[in-house]
């Protein structure tokens, strides 16, 4: 187990051994519908079966759609310190990761503190201030997104080590246009080798959940398998522990960014109750792991009279069934899918079981694969997915598995 | 066909001028199409485009039967190498200055680097940066250099060739940087200038076709500009770009060498198409009950093009300018008939308030009409760029004797 998150999510207390990642009976989202999850396709809602469901109600739906959790309302914060840099050099934290051209960003650019949007690769301030910074000393960096009716606000402060936290924010801004509305945290280097520790994301509202990243690395890995970098040489210190970006020079890219960013989740199960209601054949429903936005994810899910191991690379669908077993599912009745994801050094693999509700669970799995292809994927978030129909979803339940 | 050195110019008017159009790029598709290939630079976008033999005359046929969607076929540069010289003002920080070749975009092209430290030839692919090739060797501030860059197609790869030496020194015949790139390489497009966190003049930038003994080049840069003007039809991303004179040279010059709130440090311009003629003879064959047949301009999509359409009895300068439906710009009457040959002629001219468009449409064998078939003026949100190509619809068309001219005091 490479990150512990501290759930103490809607009052649930950890069943079993194995730690509880998240739960979600919908049941306070009513109130705040939808407010960590992304939709794509179809029309979802909150809404009331006996208690509160999910349900993509759309039953003309001509594709498919999906709902996946999403990290969104939270703040990151690390300490980071500079030893070596360039003339013009920078270091920072990350929200709202979309991907490299799309996300916010808290920065010290040599000797001013920043907030920076980047939408479509377009790199603009939206706050700035003069702040000098020693920067081979260890020092706090927070920044706070939240998504609200208006776009996305955002808060940045940044103090010393070892000195006390600044009440209010240096930086604020509030963005009418954003380039995303949620998404993974991590950090940032621009021309600069630098070392973060204590990361932390505190989901939600205080109280609601945090999670804190152990920089721990399998022998021979460079990152945590639920880490990913883009630029530069990234690897984790494990005697301190501090993750650090050490090259200063960006090479014959001329590219001086270098990120690191947390996708929260790997090597998990993933549970949730779903039921189909009405649409037209072929119809689907199932459950998505990994999902690292932009269309990339694993999928068990249904379609006919099979059940399928799913692996779709891009938003338009590259699919590769890695397999499928004949299963047939009845519309109007709830089933319980459950999807277990591992990512070893080499290979993800990946087991699926689909049982009726208020049947006894199957002893054995019924589907499982092993992705080994190069661009098989090792973290991500969690999520729904229904093809041509209406459907209802509920009880969401994501457990860290033993250690692999 | 004898169009060189003959303009068409405003409403039909014939004139011998200064602007003639110079012939640019072309192909009768005989030497490609001996060996079932379509020429080089050749890409196609829907449909089953391929050179057949006809009678002895090879031709470049879209052979798709019932095609119930657009079909193009493009051109542009390949098999070339690109020339130029350069120099990189006197600074303290890490520098690199080059050009790029095959560019299909920001993340989609070939470069040739020289930096401080080493010779490398990259790929650009995505939001990777591949090296292809590199040699650890020091180049200096403050020196002039010339280079070459060599890009050659071959059935499972490209072949990619550097050099760059001292300008004040003779060039050394055999010392090549030389790779390949066999996996899914890029087989076509454009070329321009780059540089890494530096200013950087460059001068004598030319394409020149790699075929032994080519007697001009694809394209020259200007000389000719006033200082601060920037080049027209070329593109930029990043750094600021414009005509100077450095050691009494006219040079385009980047003069940014600072990092920004970016921190990405390349800077780049490219060679757009613009201003020019294309041409072609045209045949169509097993016609569907709606069919159509024509060339195209300033491509870069289905979405975004202008077109020269015969469809029917009716000869339409159309755009797509990235909605559903196209607009059609002007509209005339012309009888083209399956099975006979027929002369195209479209031709694309930029102006500060929009595009002129000219077309025209005559049978083989007759000459050429005195008046453009239709004309019209773009003012829009006008396309400003793009390739030239042909384009079938419901109809297995064939396209022969294609050529694109340019006007060349526009370049």
């Amino acid at each position: 187990m490479y990150l512990l998150f501290i759930a103490i999510l809607l009052g649930a207390a950890p069943m079993g051994a194995r730690e509880l990642l998240w739960r979600e009976d919908f049941e306070q989202q009513a109130e705040v519908p939808l407010m960590t999850w992304t939709t794509v396709g179809g029309k979802w809602e909150v809404a009331t079966e006996g208690t509160h469901v999910l349900r993509q109600s759309q039953e003309n739906l001509g594709g498919n759609a999906i709902a996946v959790l999403t990290w969104r309302n939270y703040t990151v914060q690390a300490a980071v310190r500079c030893p070596e840099h360039a003339r013009t050099w920078g270091v920072g934290l990350v929200a709202y990761w979309r991907d490299r051209k799309n996300h916010y960003r808290l920065v010290q650019v040599t000797d001013r503190l920043a907030l920076l949007r980047v939408a479509e690769g377009q790199v603009e301030p939206i706050a700035l201030r003069a702040n000098p910074m020693v920067p081979d000393q260890w020092a706090y960096f927070q920044l706070r997104a939240e998504t609200r009716p208006e776009g996305v606000w955002v808060g940045g402060k940044v103090w010393p080590l070892g000195e006390r936290e600044p009440e209010t924010w240096l930086l604020t801004a509030q963005d009418w246009d954003p380039p995303a509305s949620g998404g993974p945290a991590g950090v940032w280097t621009g021309k600069a080798a630098a070392q973060f520790k204590e990361f932390a994301v505190r989901l939600g509202a205080p109280g609601r959940g945090t999670y804190r990243a152990v920089f721990k690395a399998w022998p021979g890995q460079r990152l945590p398998a639920d880490w990913w970098a883009w630029g530069g040489q990234w690897k984790v210190k494990p005697a301190e522990p501090t993750l650090q970006q050490t090259a200063v020079r960006s090479g014959l890219d001329f590219d001086g960014n270098a990120f690191a960013l947390s996708f929260g989740w790997s090597n998990y199960t993933v549970q949730a109750r779903l039921k189909f209601l009405r649409g037209r054949p072929p119809w689907g429903m199932g459950l998505i792991g990994y999902w690292q936005g932009e269309g990339y994810h694993y999928r068990l899910h249904t379609v006919g009279d099979k059940l399928f191991l799913t692996k779709q690379t891009g938003r338009e669908g590259q699919t590769t069934h890695l397999q499928a077993v004949q299963l047939k599912l009845q519309p109007g009745r709830w089933y319980v899918f459950r999807l277990r994801l591992e990512t070893r050094r080499d290979a993800t693999y990946l087991r699926g079981k689909v049982w009726p509700v208020n049947q006894p669970e199957p002893a054995e799995w019924t589907v499982e694969a092993t992705d080994a292809e190069v661009g098989r994927l090792r973290r991500g978030s969690v999520g729904f997915w229904v093809l041509k129909g209406a459907c209802s979803c509920d009880d969401l339940i994501v457990r860290q598995n033993e250690s692999p | 066909m004898t169009l060189a050195g003959v303009a068409w110019l405003g409403g039909g008017l014939i004139l011998a001028s200064t602007l003639a159009p110079v012939a640019w790029i072309g192909s009768d598709f005989e030497v490609a199409g001996r060996m079932g290939l379509l020429p080089a630079g050749w890409f196609t976008v829907g449909g089953r485009w391929q050179v057949v033999n006809v009678g002895g005359n090879h031709v470049l046929q879209q052979t798709l039967p019932r095609l119930y969607e657009n079909a193009f076929a493009l051109t542009s540069w390949a098999d070339y190498e690109v020339r130029a010289e350069f120099r990189v003002a006197p600074g303290a920080d890490e520098w690199g200055a080059g050009v790029v070749a095959y560019w299909q975009g920001p993340e989609a092209h070939y470069r040739l680097v020289a930096a401080d430290e080493a010779l490398a030839i990259l790929r650009v692919r995505g939001e990777e940066v591949i090296p292809l090739g590199e040699w650890r060797r020091p180049f200096r501030r403050a020196v002039w250099y010339r280079l070459r860059f060599r890009l050659e197609n071959t059935p499972r790869a490209v072949r990619l060739w550097g050099k760059v030496w001292p300008a004040d020194a003779p060039e050394e015949p055999t010392l090549w940087l030389e790779t390949a790139d066999p996996y899914e390489p890029l087989r076509y497009g454009s070329a321009g200038l780059w540089t890494g966190h530096c200013d950087a003049a460059f001068a004598q930038f030319a394409l020149w076709p790699i075929a032994p003994a080519a007697p001009t080049s694809l394209y020259e840069m200007s000389t000719s500009l006033a200082k601060g003007q920037t080049l027209p039809g070329w593109v930029h991303y990043g750094g600021a770009w414009e005509a100077d004179v450095v050691e009494g040279r006219p040079v385009y010059r980047q003069m940014c060498d600072r990092t920004d709130w970016t921190f990405n440090d390349n800077a780049l311009t490219v060679v757009q198409w613009q201003d020019y003629e294309v041409e072609a003879r045209v045949q169509v064959t097993h016609p569907e009950a709606k069919w159509g047949v024509g060339l195209t301009a300033y491509y870069s999509s289905p979405e975004h093009h202008y077109r020269l359409r015969i469809l029917g009895s009716d000869v339409t300068l159309t755009k797509k300018g990235g909605t559903k439906r196209g607009t059609a710009l002007a509209e005339a009457k012309a009888e083209v008939a399956p099975e006979q040959w027929y002369h195209l002629r479209l031709q694309v001219r930029n102006r500060t308030a929009g595009v002129v468009l000219r077309g025209c449409v005559w049978p083989e064998g007759e000459a050429a009409p005195p008046n453009w078939t239709v004309t019209a003026f773009d003012a829009d949100a006008p396309l400003r760029s793009g390739l030239p190509g042909t384009w079938a619809f419901g109809c297995q068309a064939r396209f022969d004797d294609f050529r694109v001219l340019h006007f060349s005091p526009l370049w």
